[in-house]
């Protein structure tokens, strides 16, 4: 689903019966696609989505066989065994009189196409009205200023693309938005179901920057893997050898639409819009496929796979000097995962990166990431100490380092957050095992003070016990309730210890970073 | 060494099931060191089923008929101590007598219909694991820890072992500092 629909004919005043008698009243349009549209009720938790009989006319289905078998598909996708609690609208009753159905939502959400990507239609008016905030980093302001001195209102802006990235709650919040999304999938994958047609218009977050709650719609084409059913893509996500038709969907072909979903919001850059497709009728494709591939559109080549990703390390054929610079948005663990899937695994699908490692990958980036106070940026700490956007030095921030058992040559987990509001949660993630379905689910709770921090567990049934050097000779002693810290206690050496039954964590205490 | 066997039995042609195993033993092979990591078929006699380089997939045998748990028995049993055993199964043709004191086991539930209280008590050397916690229980296997016993005290060699994130900054509230929150 992507993209909003005018066109489409729907009376709205009457109303949706479905399947258990109930009547829904459309209200306002929330997505659409070459499938279906999906419209609020008047009840803010309730959607409802309405099949099209084609992707090019964009009718709503009429012809009763074509209804029948569509809400019988729609019924099948009731008996999947789905993960408990899955973050995903399913079906909950179809429509007597129309092929759709009606799935139950939460409110105040908006598809990531929306949040993160500006498919370089840029509002300029609004923009331009944002770009005049006080919030707005200084070095937009002035590279807008630079800009406009030449387009003169024409064209492409890429300082109010990067003041969009900002305002959109920056790399931090995408790269969590994106580990969200890639938990539901995962969850999917672990059941062997598939969600075939992956793309920004299918998932949703929560529309106010200071959250990033994701749900996903569309859940019509899940099916098991290995099953036979439509193969839909949404053009530039379909994996290549779904949109030759020579394969399945399958979750190798979910992995390629997310990868190339997470590379363009991360990055603004499509992995594959390099050299090659701006200079396409330069290239010689002959050596790309013995057909007449010269009658296909440069975007045709691209869903086929004849273009190298832009940062393939072993093909350096479709480079691209566009985009956020990778060092700013993407760790080294997540080049790799790139690399693996739209590189490597472009042809040849089963080298792909399994959805598995990319949640925790993107979760672990964005945990890494810190707020600057002067220019609202989000950015990976490193030995630069200083804020890679306009170099001012890092805020005062809480650092916390988890370990495996008491072995601490290697960290299980690092988290690392600004203090620059009174309050702070750490995920369950820092400090227990990676869980698709809680990795975001609060585990302590850290409030700034004048003395130092104090420290809240948030669930009494996890066993944290906690030691500083210069208290009670180092000893161990449960956590309950607030414990206060001061400064002179984490600097001398601050530890707790989360005890599991086989998965228990030490983990350092830290405080880094300027006082502001 | 991690050796990971795909249950080959009939039972694992249920929908969904076989290319669910297949994908989770290509995470396997992802996540553990090529070199450490043998893969294996299991029916009436086990297969060698490792890809020779890693420009190719693991092949896709066909589930049939029955598999042989004398034969599982055995090969475990002849593996050197210490492995660690990942078993991708749905559990019917699985049971207890399997399992031998020498390694660690993993059953990876694989299919809806898994039910892991149907062939199992709780043993020290077996996890259960359902496709969600793969993940974490891939990283527990690979940074095993000497113990998970809680400490009493601090060591002095924690103190000593600087993070990576106060070795790239500097912590400006040095103790005695005057606080100007």
């Amino acid at each position: 689903m992507s993209g909003k629909n005018d066109e489409v004919d729907i009376e709205k005043s009457s109303p949706f019966i479905d399947e258990y008698f109930q009547k829904h009243y459309l209200e306002g349009e929330l997505s659409s696609g070459g499938q279906g549209v999906v419209y609020r009720t008047q009840d803010p938790e309730l959607l409802i989505k309405l099949s099209f009989s084609s992707a090019t006319t964009k009718e709503l289905v009429t012809d009763k066989s074509q209804k029948k078998q569509l809400l019988d598909k729609f019924m099948r996708i009731g008996f999947l065994p789905m993960p408990e609690n899955i973050r995903l609208a399913i079906p909950v009753a179809n429509l007597t009189d129309h092929a759709g159905y009606v799935m139950r939502f939460v409110t105040d959400m908006q598809e990531f196409t929306d949040q993160f990507i500006q498919n370089g239609k840029q509002n300029k008016k609004t923009l331009v009205d944002l770009s005049t905030d006080s919030d707005v980093p200084e070095f937009i302001k002035t590279w807008f200023e630079d800009e406009h001195k030449v387009k003169q209102g024409k064209g492409f802006y890429e300082s109010l693309n990067i003041l969009h990235y900002a305002k959109s709650g920056g790399t931090r919040r995408r790269l969590m938005a994106l580990s969200e999304c890639a938990s539901i999938l995962a969850r999917l994958h672990s059941i062997g179901i598939i969600y075939v047609d992956l793309s920004p218009g299918n998932v949703f977050i929560s529309e106010l920057v200071e959250y990033q709650h994701v749900w996903m719609i569309d859940a019509d084409n899940l099916r098991l893997d290995g099953s036979k059913g439509d193969n839909y893509y949404t053009p530039g996500y379909g994996a290549p050898e779904v949109v030759k038709g020579i394969a399945q969907a399958s979750q190798l072909s979910d992995c390629h639409a997310f990868s190339v979903m997470a590379f363009y919001i991360l990055t603004v850059l499509k992995p594959f819009n390099g050299e090659k497709y701006h200079n396409d009728d330069e290239v010689d494709w002959a050596d790309q496929d013995e057909n007449q591939n010269d009658a296909l559109t440069v975007e045709e080549k691209i869903n086929r796979g004849f273009f190298s990703f832009v940062d393939d390390c072993n093909d350096d054929s479709n480079r691209s000097k566009n985009g956020l610079p990778r060092d700013l948005v993407v760790t080294g663990e997540l080049k790799e995962l790139f690399q693996q899937t739209l590189g490597n695994g472009r042809l040849s699908p089963f080298q792909r990166a399994n959805i598995h490692h990319f949640s925790p990958a993107l979760a672990k980036a964005a945990d890494i990431s810190v707020l600057c106070p002067c220019c609202n940026m989000t950015y990976f700490i490193d030995e630069l100490k200083q804020c890679s956007y306009c170099d001012s030095p890092m805020p005062l921030s809480i650092s916390l380092s988890s370990y495996y058992g008491t072995n601490i040559d290697k960290p299980a987990w690092q988290f690392i957050h600004e203090l620059t509001t009174n309050e702070c949660e750490v995920p369950q993630r820092v400090i227990k095992p990676f869980s698709l379905q809680y990795q975001s689910s609060a585990a302590l709770k850290i409030q700034k003070n004048q003395e130092g921090i104090t420290l809240v567990a948030i669930h009494e049934n996890l066993k944290i016990y906690w030691a500083a050097k210069t208290y009670d000779s180092g000893r161990f002693s449960r956590l309950a309730g607030q414990l206060h810290l001061s400064h002179e206690m984490i600097a001398a050496g601050t530890f707790l210890y989360v005890e599991d039954e086989k998965y228990s964590r030490l983990v350092r205490l830290e405080l880094v970073g300027e006082l502001s | 060494m991690h050796h990971v066997i795909l249950d080959g039995s009939g039972s694992m042609t249920g929908p969904g099931k076989k290319t669910l195993q297949h994908n989770v033993a290509r995470f396997l092979r992802q996540s553990f060191e090529p070199k450490s990591t043998q893969i294996w078929h299991w029916h009436e006699q086990m297969y060698n089923i490792t890809p020779k380089n890693i420009s190719e997939d693991i092949p896709f045998l066909s589930n049939k008929g029955k598999t042989n748990i004398e034969c599982l028995a055995e090969f475990t049993d002849s593996l050197p101590t210490g492995s660690n055993v990942l078993i991708l199964s749905d559990g019917f043709a699985l049971s207890e007598s399997l399992l031998s004191v020498k390694h660690q086991y993993y059953w990876i539930m694989i299919g809806a219909d898994s039910n892991p209280s149907q062939n199992f008590t709780k043993k020290d050397n077996l996890t259960i694991v359902h496709p969600e916690s793969l993940f974490s229980v891939v990283q527990l296997i690979i940074n095993t820890p000497d113990t998970f016993d809680r400490p009493l005290v601090i060591n002095p060699m924690w103190l000593n072992k600087v993070s990576n994130t106060s070795d790239s900054i500097n912590v400006m509230n040095e103790v005695g500092e005057e606080d100007e929150w």
